[in-house]
This record gives C-alpha cells, sequence and structure tokens, in this order.
C-alpha cells in the first residue's frame, strides 16, 4: 500500500470515528430521560469552550516561535505540547502492535520519517488534516446527534451552575456568544425570560419548574452555538490545513535532494562535448629485449659519415670537427636527407652511404625535440637493408640549439629514452641512440645481441 | 556530409592537437603523452545539445609519412582542380593496405567535409620537415585554420608565422593547457569564420556553451552553500554513564569532528570538479584549518537517559493518555512536527540535551552526560570554508581538460582573488547567521547560493593580467589573424 492511499484511509477512519465518537457524545450529552433537563451549561462546556480551548492550543502549536516569543509562556506550551503529540503516542502505541501489523505501519510510515528537507511542514499539515477531519466529523456528529434527539425525542433544555450568576449577565453573555447570528435568526437568542425561566436546581423538583413551552427553547441556540464554534473553525482549519498540505508537498518535491538537478535538466538544454566512445588503445612499440640501456653497447666506429635528416640548422665543418674530436674518429662526410628532400635525394643518400666501407659507420643527426616518424624508420630500414648488417647505425638526436644553431645542448635523458624506445621498433642489434654533446653516453637500442 | 561543421585536427605527432581536442571538448579522457602516436586513431568529439549534433571535432594521429604521400599525391595529380579526387583516390588505395594508416586516418574526416584545424608547436623551431604536410593538407581544398600551441617556454612565433601564413587562412595562438574559457569561446567563434554556412551554428554553438558554463557556475556554487549549510549544522555526539570522566573521550570526538568536516569539504571539492567535467583531477591542499576554540558542549540529558519504559514507569502514561485525546482534537500538530516515525532529532528520546534545559540541580537529573562536539560557533569558520571554496572553484573552472597537473588549492588565494567587498562580507555574514539558526532552510541556502554564484562569475571574468602576474606566466599574444 502506498504511502498517499495509507495517508487516505487513515483520515477516512479518523472521520468515521469522529462521526461516532461526535454522535456517541451527543447522546450523552443531550440525553434526557424526564428525571432532569438537559444542562445547556454542559453543552456549552462540551461543544463550544472544549472546543474555543483546543483552538487556542492549536494557534499556539502552529504559531511560528518568533510570535510566541511575545507571549509569555506559549513557548513553553507549545513545547509541553510535542510530548502529548499523537506522533509520540502512535510510536508508543506502535510497539504494541501485532510484529506484521507494526511492520505494515513503519513500513508506510518510512518515507514520512525521512529526513528529507521540507518533509517536515509536510508531516506537520499532514497531521493537522487528518486531525481536522476527526474534528469536523466528530462536530458533525455531533450535530446529527443533537438535531436528531430534537427531531425524534422530547428533550428539556435548562441551565444549572454552582456559579449562579446573575440572569443579566447570562443573558449578556449568551448575547455575545450569538452575536454572529443574532441579527438575522433572533430566534437562536435566548431571551432574558427563557434564561431566567430554564434555571434550575437539582435539589429541586426541576422538570415541575420549566414552563412546558420553554422546555425547547434553548436548542437553536445550541445548535447554533456547535455550528458557528465548533463545526465551523474545524471546516475553515481543514481547508487551510489541506492547502498548506498540498503546498508543503510541493515545496518538498522541489527542495527534495536531486531535484534542483532535475528541474535544471528540464528547464536547460543538455550541453555535451565530450567524446561518444572510449580511445583506441595507443600503437604499442615492439620490445625487442630486455636490456634497455648499456653504455658502450657498441665501440664507436673508427670512420663515420653524419647525415644531417630533417634539415638540422647547422655549420658542416665546425660539427664534424667537434664529433671527431668527442668520438675520435674521422668524419669521412655529411649527407643531408629528409625534411625538405625529395625521396629521390634521400634514395641517392642511402645508395651514396652503402658504398662507403662497411667498417664505416653512418650517424643521423636528428632533431630531438620532434618525434621520431616512421619516415626516419624507413630510411634507417633502407639503409640497413643497402649498407649491410655488420654496419653501425648510430641516431644522434640533439637538443634545441642556442645562438643561431651554432651550439648544441645535449638531448635530456628522458628524450633520449623516448628516442630508443621508438627505434627499437626496428629489431636492428646495429642502430644505436647516442647523446651528443657533452655526453658520450652510447645507449643500445636493442637488447639482442649486438 | 551531412551540412554540420566538422573539424579535423591535424599536425604532426606530439605537437598538442590531443591536448587541444581536450581543451575544447573538455573531455579529460582525452589520452595525453610524451610518447609520439599516443593517438592511432580519429575520435570523434561531437557538441550534443540534447542529443542533436552541432558540430564535432576530430581528433586524429598525426603525420608519419608526409613526404611519401606527397610523393604520390604529385605522382598522380590530374591538375590543381582535382587534386581533392586525387587525395580522395590515395585514400582508397591506401585504405586497407596499412602503408599509410596515420595518413588515411587523418585525410578521411577532411574528405568528408571537415574544417582543417592544424597544430604545430610554437615553442619548437620550424623546419622544413613540416612542409610537406602542410602541402597535402592545401590539396585537400578544405577550410583551414593553423593553431600555434606553445607547449614549452621558448618562443618560435615569429617563424611559425611566417610559414603558416602562407598556407593557412587564419593562424592563431591558442595554449591548449591554459586557454581559458573565453579563449575557448574565441576560438569557436574563429572556426565558424572558416566557412560562411558554419557561421551561425557556431554562434549558436557559442551561446549554449555560455549558457551552460554559467548553468554549471550556478549548481557549483548551490554545492558550495549546501555544504557550508551542512558544516555550520554538523556536530557528533557521545553519550556517557553519568559519572565518566569525559577528559578523554574528547580527543576522540574532535578527531571525528573534524574528519567529518574535511569529508564533507573533499565531498564538495569532487562535486564541483564534476561539474565542470574533471574527473581524474589529483588535489594538494592543506587541511582545513582551525575548528573551534569552544569546539566541545557538554550538557547533561535528563530524563532521556531513561529509557522508554522506564519514562513510562515513571507516570508519564496518565499524562500521555490524558494528552492523546487533546491531542487527537489538536490535530496532530505538533504531533509529526518532525518525528511522527522516531526519525526526528532527538526523536529517539535519548539526545539533544539543548532541548530540555540544562542543569542537573533540577532534581531529574538521572541519565548520563552527553558530549558533543559542534556545532562549531566560529565565525569565521564559515568564511575560511567559503574562500578555501571560493579558491579551488577558481582553479577548477579555469582549468583546462588538457592539463595533467596536480591542483594544488594552496598558497595565498589573496594574491589572485580580491576580496570582497565590506557589504558583501556582512550579507554573507548574516546569512551564515541564519543558516546556523536554521541548517535546513533551503530558501537561505538558496540566498547563499546566488550570492556566491555572483562572487564565482565575477572569479571568472577577473581579467587575465592579475591572474598571469600572480601565476608568474604570460600567454602569447595571436600572431596573425589572417581572413578572419
Amino acid at each position: 500500500m502506498g504511502v498517499s492511499a495509507a495517508y487516505r484511509l487513515l483520515v477516512a477512519a479518523l472521520m468515521g470515528v469522529g462521526l461516532v465518537v461526535g454522535w456517541s457524545v451527543a447522546a450523552v450529552v443531550f440525553r434526557y430521560d424526564g428525571s432532569r433537563p438537559v444542562n445547556v451549561v454542559e453543552v456549552l462546556a462540551v461543544f463550544v469552550v472544549a472546543q474555543l480551548a483546543l483552538l487556542m492550543l492549536l494557534g499556539i502549536v502552529l504559531a511560528p516561535a518568533r510570535w510566541l516569543r511575545l507571549l509569555p509562556g506559549a513557548l513553553t506550551v507549545q513545547e509541553a505540547l510535542a510530548w502529548l503529540s499523537p506522533g509520540q503516542t502512535l510510536r508508543l502505541l506502535q510497539r504494541r502492535l501485532p510484529p506484521g501489523v507494526r511492520e505494515l505501519v513503519t513500513r508506510t510510515g518510512r518515507p514520512l520519517g525521512s529526513s528529507l528537507p521540507g518533509l517536515g511542514k509536510v508531516r506537520k499539515w499532514a497531521g493537522t488534516f487528518a486531525a481536522q477531519g476527526f474534528a469536523v466529523a466528530f462536530n458533525l456528529g455531533a450535530l446529527a446527534g443533537c438535531l436528531y434527539l430534537v427531531t425524534f425525542s422530547d428533550l428539556a433544555f435548562a441551565w444549572s451552575t454552582t456559579l449562579e450568576p446573575s440572569i443579566e449577565r447570562v443573558h449578556r453573555w449568551t448575547g455575545w456568544a450569538a452575536a454572529p447570528w443574532g441579527w438575522w435568526l433572533p430566534e437562536a437568542v435566548p431571551s432574558p425570560e427563557l434564561i431566567r425561566e430554564t434555571l434550575f436546581y437539582r435539589r429541586e423538583a426541576a422538570p415541575l419548574a420549566i414552563p412546558a413551552g420553554r422546555w425547547g427553547g434553548w436548542w437553536p441556540f445550541l445548535v447554533a452555538c456547535m455550528i458557528t464554534y465548533g463545526t465551523l473553525p474545524r471546516v475553515v482549519l481543514l481547508a487551510v490545513a489541506g492547502w498548506r498540505l498540498r503546498v508543503a508537498m510541493r515545496r518538498a518535491l522541489l527542495e527534495a535532494p536531486g531535484v534542483a538537478l532535475v528541474l535544471d535538466r528540464l528547464e536547460n538544454v543538455w550541453v555535451a562535448t565530450q567524446a561518444t566512445g572510449p580511445e583506441a588503445e595507443p600503437g604499442r612499440v615492439r620490445e625487442a629485449g630486455s636490456g634497455d640501456k648499456r653504455k658502450d653497447a657498441h665501440a664507436a666506429p673508427r670512420r663515420l659519415t653524419l647525415v644531417n635528416w630533417g634539415g638540422l640548422v647547422l655549420e658542416e665543418a665546425r660539427v664534424s670537427a667537434q664529433i671527431a674530436a668527442d668520438w675520435r674518429c674521422e668524419v669521412l662526410g655529411m649527407e643531408a636527407a629528409g625534411g625538405s628532400a625529395s625521396l629521390e635525394a634521400d634514395a641517392a643518400v642511402v645508395t651514396a652511404l652503402a658504398r662507403t666501407p662497411e667498417d664505416s659507420g653512418v650517424a643521423l643527426l636528428v632533431k630531438g625535440w620532434e618525434p621520431p616518424l616512421l619516415e626516419l624508420l624507413d630510411f634507417l630500414r633502407d639503409l640497413r637493408r643497402a649498407g649491410g648488417n655488420r654496419r653501425i647505425l648510430m641516431v644522434v638526436p640533439l637538443g634545441l640549439e642556442q645562438a643561431g644553431g651554432r651550439d648544441w645542448q645535449p638531448l635530456p635523458a628522458a628524450g633520449l629514452e623516448r628516442w630508443q624506445r621508438r627505434l627499437r621498433s626496428l629489431g636492428d642489434p646495429g642502430l644505436v641512440v647516442r647523446s651528443w654533446p657533452e655526453k658520450p653516453e652510447t645507449l643500445a637500442v636493442s637488447g639482442g645481441a649486438a | 556530409m551531412s551540412g554540420r561543421p566538422l573539424f579535423a585536427v591535424v599536425g604532426h605527432p606530439n605537437k598538442g592537437k590531443s591536448s587541444i581536442v581536450a581543451t575544447l571538448a573538455a573531455d579529460d579522457s582525452v589520452r595525453i603523452g610524451p610518447e609520439a602516436g599516443t593517438t592511432t586513431q580519429a575520435r570523434r568529439y561531437p557538441m550534443r545539445v540534447d542529443g542533436q549534433e552541432l558540430y564535432a571535432l576530430v581528433d586524429t594521429p598525426g603525420f608519419q609519412r608526409a613526404r611519401r604521400v606527397l610523393h604520390w599525391l604529385r605522382q598522380h595529380e590530374r591538375g590543381a582542380h582535382r587534386r581533392a579526387e586525387v587525395v580522395r583516390q590515395f585514400v582508397a588505395s591506401h585504405r586497407d593496405t596499412g602503408e599509410f594508416p596515420d595518413e588515411c586516418e587523418l585525410l578521411e574526416p577532411i574528405l568528408e567535409g571537415a574544417g582543417i584545424l592544424y597544430v604545430v608547436d610554437g615553442s619548437v623551431p620550424y623546419g622544413p620537415e613540416y612542409e610537406p604536410e602542410m602541402e597535402i593538407l592545401r590539396w585537400t581544398g578544405q577550410p583551414s585554420l593553423a593553431l600555434v600551441n606553445p607547449i614549452g617556454p621558448a618562443d618560435h612565433l615569429a617563424e611559425w608565422q611566417a610559414a603558416l601564413g602562407q598556407f593557412f587562412q587564419v593562424v592563431r595562438v591558442f595554449n591548449a593547457v591554459t586557454a581559458e574559457f573565453r579563449k575557448r569561446i574565441e576560438l569557436l567563434r574563429a572556426f565558424g569564420e572558416l566557412q560562411e554556412p558554419w557561421r551561425g551554428v557556431l554562434a549558436q554553438a557559442v551561446r549554449l556553451l555560455e549558457a551552460d558554463r554559467t548553468r554549471t557556475r550556478r549548481l557549483a556554487a548551490h554545492t558550495v552553500a549546501e555544504t557550508l549549510a551542512a558544516m555550520l549544522a554538523h556536530r557528533v555526539e557521545r553519550k556517557l554513564p553519568a559519572r565518566a570522566d569525559p577528559t578523554g573521550q574528547k580527543a576522540a570526538l574532535e578527531s571525528e569532528f573534524r574528519s567529518d568536516l574535511r569529508r564533507l569539504e573533499q565531498r564538495c571539492r569532487d562535486r564541483v570538479e564534476t561539474l565542470y567535467s574533471h574527473r581524474r583531477i589529483e588535489r594538494q591542499e592543506a587541511g582545513l584549518p582551525l575548528v573551534d576554540e569552544d569546539l566541545f558542549a557538554e550538557r547533561t540529558w535528563l530524563v532521556f537517559g531513561l529509557g522508554r519504559r522506564q519514562i513510562l514507569a515513571g507516570g508519564a502514561l496518565g499524562g500521555a493518555a490524558t494528552g492523546a485525546w487533546v491531542d487527537a482534537h489538536l490535530g496532530g500538530l505538533r504531533c509529526l512536527r518532525g518525528g511522527a516515525w522516531g526519525r526526528d532529532r532527538g526523536g529517539d528520546g535519548l539526545v539533544d540535551g539543548g532541548s530540555v534545559g540544562t542543569g542537573a540541580g533540577d532534581g531529574r537529573a538521572a541519565g548520563g552526560r552527553l558530549i558533543t562536539a559542534g556545532p562549531t560557533r566560529n565565525r569565521n569558520f564559515p568564511h575560511v570554508v567559503f574562500n578555501r571554496a571560493r579558491y579551488h572553484h577558481w582553479l577548477v573552472a579555469r582549468r583546462t581538460h588538457a592539463a595533467q597537473s596536480v591542483l594544488a588549492v594552496r598558497g595565498d588565494p589573496r594574491a589572485v582573488l580580491p576580496p570582497l567587498p565590506g557589504e558583501e562580507l556582512s550579507t554573507l555574514e548574516k546569512i551564515f547567521d541564519r543558516l546556523r539558526r536554521n541548517p535546513e532552510a533551503t530558501a537561505v541556502q538558496g540566498e547563499l547560493a546566488d550570492r556566491i554564484a555572483a562572487v564565482f562569475a565575477r572569479d571568472d571574468d577577473l581579467g587575465d593580467a592579475r591572474v598571469d602576474s600572480a601565476a608568474g606566466r604570460r600567454d602569447p599574444p595571436p600572431i596573425a589573424n589572417i581572413g578572419a
């Protein structure tokens, strides 16, 4: 059963109970067996004074704390009433229910017990609405009981109280009470004669003291009081509670976690710029062994041909001389390939290099700040094919030049290792990555046998 | 071609293509690495508005054998008017050979009609090896724009300007790692200038992205406001027997309280980062300082220390029975005010000494002691939390999705963020006060969120000069803007 259905059932049940209780109370209060008239004071105490007192308490409970601070003691009353609440009583009763019923009640009530912001007011007005439903039904039941007895039996009304107020004072009080309807329903306003003639004392033979024509004189006034001070305020409160409950429900929904996001989503278009699918795995560089870094895996060849790959801006003679000095070798010359050179020019360089003695090496001076492209790898493959397997091929990635290309920075170790990893994919044991200048460190490209 | 703008981000490997895509698409799932060939397949990043694609970026692998491709194209050239056809023929004849996988992959979207965004690194020297790439792109005949992405500190912009200007309609500098939202938007507008039919769509995209940015900022402000409310209301408590010494418990309670606050703040950080589509940020920040000098409150709990059965046995039953009738009439008024089902604060009847008064001298004290940590009363606390959140938001909002550095939420935010005016601080203080009194008041939270959103918006608009000078950084200006 949903919370909503359970709540409606609860309200309906409370109203049913209210009708029965109201009728029953009326039957008791208006009970007349001919031995003693119905005491008007009792009727007013039960159906007017008690209801007004409860209305006042209701006002205190519902009033915001800042208002109650203006009324001494009101806050204390409000706090005290909290401990008499049906909410507390319900919980006490709930623990005494049979396990199955208790489980049902707990499950139904769980959403109401949620700590969602805004639900406090929903609970408050839901409770108020249910109780006002009971109260309205109670008053209607009492009215129905009263009218039934008035219509289908002969009631005798009189009034009696130990306080013994004067007739004038009682007339004044009843006049005040009848003010809302007195101007248009004068027969429902007790006259001084009626008040005087219907005063009785229990020690006297009351029925005999009241003139027969006056026996029913009070009922229009009593019914008007029950309607005006009992039923109507409750009907108004029921309407207000129903309205506030709807408002609280709406607000609670709006304040529930996530609702702001949902509303935001409804109010705004959904903008997404991200990729719709996962990214492909990166290409894997073929690993050719475990020896990633070995110093001097290859002795520097005694003779070397340099290749300026990719259009490095450098002074050929100066660089050749410095490399020859640094590596203690003879530099046979410098070719140019890659970059803006044509493929035919590259092929010619390969052919020329293949003609050099097989014990001489080839050192490609490359831009270390650029990544090693497949184009370079193609060139190295062609070179190996044409130049034979015994030839040492060296790739020398240079760091960014300073001062117009006259001085070179050695490539940082991380960059050097990136080059090594990439070139390893060729699986060429005669291929090395070499740092220059300043760091004459040779990195073996392949972990395989040199 | 569907007519929707498509932009292929192409270039040499390792020049920041993926970084640019990550930044423009606000997607930190893009794989960015120092190794060449990180991107092996073209990947689309469509801008979708309620599922409808407006435009798309395509990240592509870099050129690997540009000279060979150009050589093939020249061999098959049939006149300048049919060059695009030759490129198409190249892709068709090599698509499945495996000889030019990267070139085929990057040329395909261009042949579908994509505009070309050619990316170079402005911090390394220009080289002639780029020319075959640019020439191939020119052969496609598609509208093009060059982006100079200065990855490193060196400045080679002038030589790039000279070279790129010969091949591309528009040349712009765009630092993918530091570009703020405003610069991303400017670049998108520039994309729209490449072809007349694209202008309207890109203008619409810009409007939507700006609106989305405002919305994101608002949601971030709400998140911070909620967190502040939760932190201001937070407390932890522990029940102790009547004669127990609370001294030993205080350290543990304080630790729990602090870690709770920290967790709330971290959760806020995570949410803000998620709102800005940052899902992989690694943060470093100082711990939440201070909490409160009078962190602890010690109260005596009265009858609530007793069990409910004991309370009832103590004679409360009579009163409750009387009250039940009254209350049924009253209408459950107070009744369900917060705890009909026992979930109210203190609804379990055991805690919240604050609501039952104080002092053991009224003769009712019987249960024990309740020590609580928080809620903090330190007036500075919400300001500290707010300023930390403000600084974090500022860092996250301007962080690009290409940035891979650790997000350091430390240092002095005053170096970059101007202090709030006194009037605004005073307003915030009043809101904090109201939140302290009623942390669940969503209206107050909403008001705070609005204030925070306004501050965030101002922070977003901070001039670059102030920010860059504080960070010791300078983005180079655009070097050319030809034809746009």
